[in-house]
């Protein structure tokens, strides 16, 4: 409590400076730019203030577009710093939510087989 | 490779003949992928085996030689700390016979994966070994030293009598992954460390092989029998090896200073699927910092959409070890909610000597806090549509204060808290401010004192414009005002 005092104390010292510089500025100095205080402390939110980290996303993978001779497909899926979100047999068609910090704009799959012919599958999904 | 396999399985579950011979913990071990053992040499002299005590075990497993492996990997990747993993690239056995090697490449291990190896990108069938962290073993009807500390076993077939050897040699090479490819390579590295060898009898065998240590956590496990059959994928949230860091203000209702350091905590889950149900759960965490004078109790509550049931195994390892706490493991029971109290006084658990706090003063030397894990099977498959959303509901209880801290959203469900049932659980204060956070991995905790804001300057634009600016805010921090411990520092 005694530290939201200090900062409310700070807050109205510095609206006091606030007003000087508006003053300032009316006899040609250059504008200055008011700074905002970045401290959670100084701004009060609105109730629509999103707090999330992270973004889920639906990932639906279609396995029989793919011309497996297996019958045994594996998945994996990751983002771009290999950080694995699925991983193990895929069912046909793959059907799961990931959930990724805001910054991923995209993630990546590995699709392959048991049957050594099989080519693996490397694919991108935007989200 | 079928009909191989059902006769390895065969033989462990029914073969009737039991051999006279003990299981015997052998004196050579695989060293950084490498292993030549001696079968002749035991770690104790006194228990070396005989050509006759061998060919004794090979006629008691109808023809087999069979080894146990005690896997001691330092665990990469899926970091779990009951599991861990080796990938065999190759392995032979050699008997020399009047003067005549008679060679056997042909084994078998009851699980494999598909791997690829360093160098390649493309993946390949290995047998692989799959075993647990330390002294994490729950149960074992027989209390001998190899059913207690291996896990994992090799079979060999053998077809000619070996009483008359003058030389027995197991040969084996694991296979080097391409380990920047993340899991399932990262988990099958085998650079941490080395793996004791056991030859062993059928009874022992028999137990490790239904025991199937470490198996049903383990990644991209393609069984080779029934027993391990029950998880064929993994989800992991956020992922397989990131955790979800949650920070805590506790003076709920009250203001806070902003801080959000009062508990730190680090956390994942995965969902153990067969087909498209949830058969098991694992959760991965750590202590990573602890800014209050008030004493917790952190919890996770899973909010499955639907009443849940199961076994639940709970490990609590000191920090910078395998060795857990007193009274850990711990066996629970889950009926209806999954929620579990995991760190019970965290002042107790993270304490530095002579101070109030750990991990959020400047010129305090960081200290590693206790790590945790959680296995749970569940008594029936649940839809995957039942599973919550994630970062799911991680909470703390405040001994001084009584209240419980959650997520905006989320019902207290401690009956001894105070907290008002009233319908409206935001937990924000006048400003509008949650008293929890969720951040990635790479988010430091601000030193004592310091608001979020002033720790990370964009913070605010982030959150004031629906999160589509600043979208990387907690990778800036500033450092003269956030505590330097990163994942690699709090993820032992």
């Amino acid at each position: 409590m005694n530290k939201l005092n200090l900062a409310i104390c700070i807050a109205l010292l510095s609206g006091c400076g606030g007003g000087e510089s508006e003053t300032s500025s009316s006899v040609d100095n250059p504008p200055v730019e008011k700074k905002v205080s970045s401290l959670l402390a100084d701004n009060k939110l609105t109730d629509d203030s999103n707090f999330n980290q992270y973004k889920d996303f639906k990932v639906t993978i279609d396995v029989t577009n793919y011309e497996f001779t297996s019958d045994t497909v594996f998945l994996k899926v990751y983002t771009d710093s290999n950080r694995t979100l699925y991983l193990g047999k895929a069912n046909p068609q793959s059907q799961f939510s990931i959930h990724v910090p805001n910054n991923v704009d995209q993630i990546y799959f590995d699709l392959f087989s048991d049957f050594p012919q099989d080519k693996q599958i490397n694919g991108v999904i935007k989200l | 490779m079928r009909l191989y396999n059902l006769l390895f399985i065969t033989l462990v579950f029914y073969s009737s003949e039991l051999s006279a011979v003990n299981s015997v913990k052998l004196k050579d071990t695989i060293k950084q992928g490498e292993g030549i053992i001696d079968m002749f040499k035991a770690q104790q002299a006194k228990n070396d085996l005989s050509s006759v005590d061998l060919e004794s075990l090979r006629n008691a497993h109808n023809g087999k030689i069979i080894f146990a492996v005690d896997i001691n990997e330092s665990a990469n990747g899926t970091e779990k700390a009951a599991t861990q993993g080796v990938a065999i690239k190759s392995a032979k056995l050699v008997f020399n016979i009047d003067g005549t090697n008679y060679e056997y490449v042909n084994f078998v291990t009851p699980t494999s994966s598909l791997l690829a190896e360093a160098g390649s990108q493309s993946r390949s069938f290995y047998y692989t070994l799959i075993g647990e962290t330390g002294s994490s073993r729950l149960t074992g009807s027989q209390n001998t030293d190899v059913t207690q500390l291996y896990d994992a076993l090799l079979s060999f077939d053998v077809d000619i009598n070996i009483s008359q050897a003058e030389q027995a040699m197991l040969y084996v090479e694991l296979l080097e992954t391409n380990g920047s490819l993340g899991d399932p390579e990262a988990f099958y590295d085998f650079t941490g460390g080395f793996e004791d060898v056991a030859l062993i009898n059928p009874e022992d065998a028999r137990y490790l092989e239904e025991l199937a240590p470490g198996v049903e956590l383990a990644p991209l496990v393609i069984a080779q029998n029934q027993i391990t059959e029950n998880v064929d994928s993994w989800i992991y949230y956020p992922s397989s090896d990131s955790f979800y860091v949650v920070a805590y203000e506790d003076r709920y209702p009250h203001y806070g200073d902003y801080d959000f350091n009062d508990l730190v905590i680090g956390y994942r889950v995965g969902f153990g699927m067969n087909e498209t149900e949830v058969v098991s759960l694992i959760a991965v965490g750590y202590m990573i910092a602890r800014g209050a004078s008030d004493n917790h109790d952190w919890y996770l509550h899973i909010p499955f959409t639907q009443s849940v049931s199961g076994d639940v195994t709970l490990n609590l390892f000191k920090p910078d070890s395998v060795e857990q706490v007193s009274g850990y493991p711990m066996s629970l029971r889950v009926d209806d909610k999954l929620n579990l109290k995991v760190y019970e006084n965290t002042k107790g658990l993270l304490k530095v000597d002579n101070s109030e706090f750990a991990n959020t003063l400047s010129g305090q030397q960081a200290i590693k806090g206790h790590k945790f894990s959680i296995a749970v099977d569940f008594d029936e498959p649940i839809a995957y549509d039942a599973v919550p959303n994630p970062p799911y509901d991680p909470y703390i209880h405040v001994h001084s204060t009584g209240f419980e801290i959650h997520l905006p959203g989320f019902a207290p469900l401690l009956s001894s808290s105070s907290n008002d049932r009233n319908g409206i659980y935001e937990y924000k204060d006048n400003n509008g401010y949650p008293y929890s956070l969720v951040f990635p991995d790479d988010w430091l905790p601000p030193l004592e004192y310091v608001d979020l804001g002033e720790a990370y300057s964009d913070y605010l634009d982030y959150t004031l414009h629906n999160n589509q600016q600043k979208k990387s805010w907690y990778l800036t921090p500033d450092s003269g005002k956030t505590k330097n411990i990163g994942a690699a520092f709090w993820k032992w």
